[in-house]
């Protein structure tokens, strides 16, 4: 076998290796999405159950007052949370919520605090020279409620400090299996529509509380912080999974593809050699025919 | 007897679902069971168990804080627990249980002596409900 077909075919077993590996890839992110998904579906309830309780406070209480609900006057320093991956391969996942962060907070204009969850984004960041607050890693495809409260505690003790005087949060929303879009949403200050609207059934029935609803609130906050963070990074973790199945399917794609052509680069030189060889046979016999 | 709509639903997951004729837990100021018709409620939990009871049976789940909201009509009453953490006693031990409620309360970092009384209340209390298998009557 001459050099050039033992070059061409181990780049041929190279790329049959990569494509193996990409394959496995993509069909460990299939069956774990199915899972991700659940999880998104599963955390659910609390949020919501949260929310109407919220409302019932509200309501009973008339009006509902917190540190963690009012807005400050003076915007100073901005606090972004951005949830990203441990791992790459997934494609533009984690690029694309790195940046519509920094998209975000350049729009702002304020001083930066940053929260990082997942080695992508600190890696980004730090590159970049940006001053991290906090960062987390080491759960972005199985996030619990323990980890959104480390994420939780940490903005809402620099918020409550006047630290920060706002906190954002950037994650990637799990529209479906084929969309997946970068978000930000406020934190802190709780934007209070979203618990102010109609309670609707148990409206206007007065509630026995214990202890005051004051008291209550304060408990409920942050359980609500707690909650929305753990919904980001299960919304994400969904994303991610996804994103990579699409990417290792595409990368899997291309090897085929690759392969083939390489085969048939193969299969051409095999065949010139052959064809060289005959003919220097024919041209050796020929040359002894003449001889004679 | 009246049954209501109870669910235990933590952070992550809906723990449990189904009807009952009472729930048990415990607030700061004490330890409430409640039946259908009770008057619209709201409650914060303090470390405990919270029990679900229906006729003989009753299950139970160690919450280291959360919610308790009962609401809803005669025909349509029902309880939601949101926990911030639900783990179902079931086969664990009563001097096990009382050990962790120490922990949980613990780990809420409150060193009040008055709290300190309240876990040990609790802890007791489960240590007497699993040795009698039966609560001290609230009602």
């Amino acid at each position: 076998m001459g050099g050039q077909l033992r070059i061409i075919k181990r780049r041929i077993s190279s790329v049959q290796s990569t494509q193996k590996i990409t394959r496995a890839m993509e069909l460990i992110a299939s069956s774990r999405i199915i899972k991700a998904q659940q999880a998104v579906a599963a955390a659910r309830p609390y949020a919501e159950e949260l929310r109407r309780m919220m409302a019932s406070v509200g309501k009973s209480a008339g009006s509902i007052d917190s540190p963690l609900l009012r807005s400050r006057d003076e915007i100073r320093r901005i606090a972004t949370v951005v949830i990203s991956s441990d791992r790459g391969l997934a494609g533009a996942y984690n690029s694309n919520v790195i940046r519509s962060a920094e998209r975000d907070m350049e729009d702002h204009g304020k001083e930066k605090a940053l929260y990082l969850a997942g080695k992508k984004a600190l890696s980004y960041f730090k590159f970049r020279g940006y001053d991290i607050s906090e960062s987390w890693q080491g759960f972005s495809e199985r996030p619990g409620i323990s980890d959104a409260r480390k994420v939780a505690q940490a903005v809402a003790k620099a918020y409550l400090e006047g630290e920060v005087d706002e906190v954002r949060l950037a994650f990637t929303r799990y529209e479906s299996a084929l969309t997946q879009r970068p978000v930000i949403v406020q934190l802190l200050p709780m934007p209070r529509d979203e618990f102010e609207g109609d309670s609707g059934e148990g409206a206007g029935a007065s509630y026995e509380f214990e202890p005051s609803p004051e008291e209550i609130l304060d408990l409920l906050l942050p359980r609500y912080v707690e909650g929305t963070i753990l919904q980001a990074m299960l919304e994400s973790a969904a994303s991610e999974l996804a994103a990579r199945r699409r990417a290792m399917k595409a990368a899997t794609d291309n090897a085929e593809e690759l392969i083939g052509n390489l085969t048939r680069v193969y299969n051409q030189a095999r065949q010139a050699e052959i064809t060289t060889e005959i003919m220097e046979v024919i041209g050796g016999a020929e040359a002894l025919a003449q001889e004679k | 007897m009246a049954t209501m709509d109870v669910s235990i639903v933590s952070a992550e997951a809906e723990v449990w679902r189904g009807e009952a004729e009472m729930v048990v837990a415990r607030s700061p100021e004490g330890e409430f069971g409640i039946m259908r018709g009770h008057i619209p409620f709201l409650a914060a939990l303090i470390p405990g168990v919270v029990t679900v009871v229906n006729g003989a049976e009753r299950r139970s789940w160690l919450v280291p804080g959360g919610f308790l909201e009962a609401s809803g009509s005669m025909d349509d009453y029902h309880v939601i627990v949101l926990a911030d953490d639900a783990e179902e006693t079931g086969e664990l031990d009563p001097a096990e249980a009382a050990r962790r409620i120490e922990e949980m309360r613990q780990q809420q970092d409150s060193d009040d002596d008055s709290d300190r009384a309240s876990a040990e209340l609790i802890a007791s209390m489960a240590r007497a409900e699993r040795e009698h298998g039966e609560y001290s009557s609230p009602g």
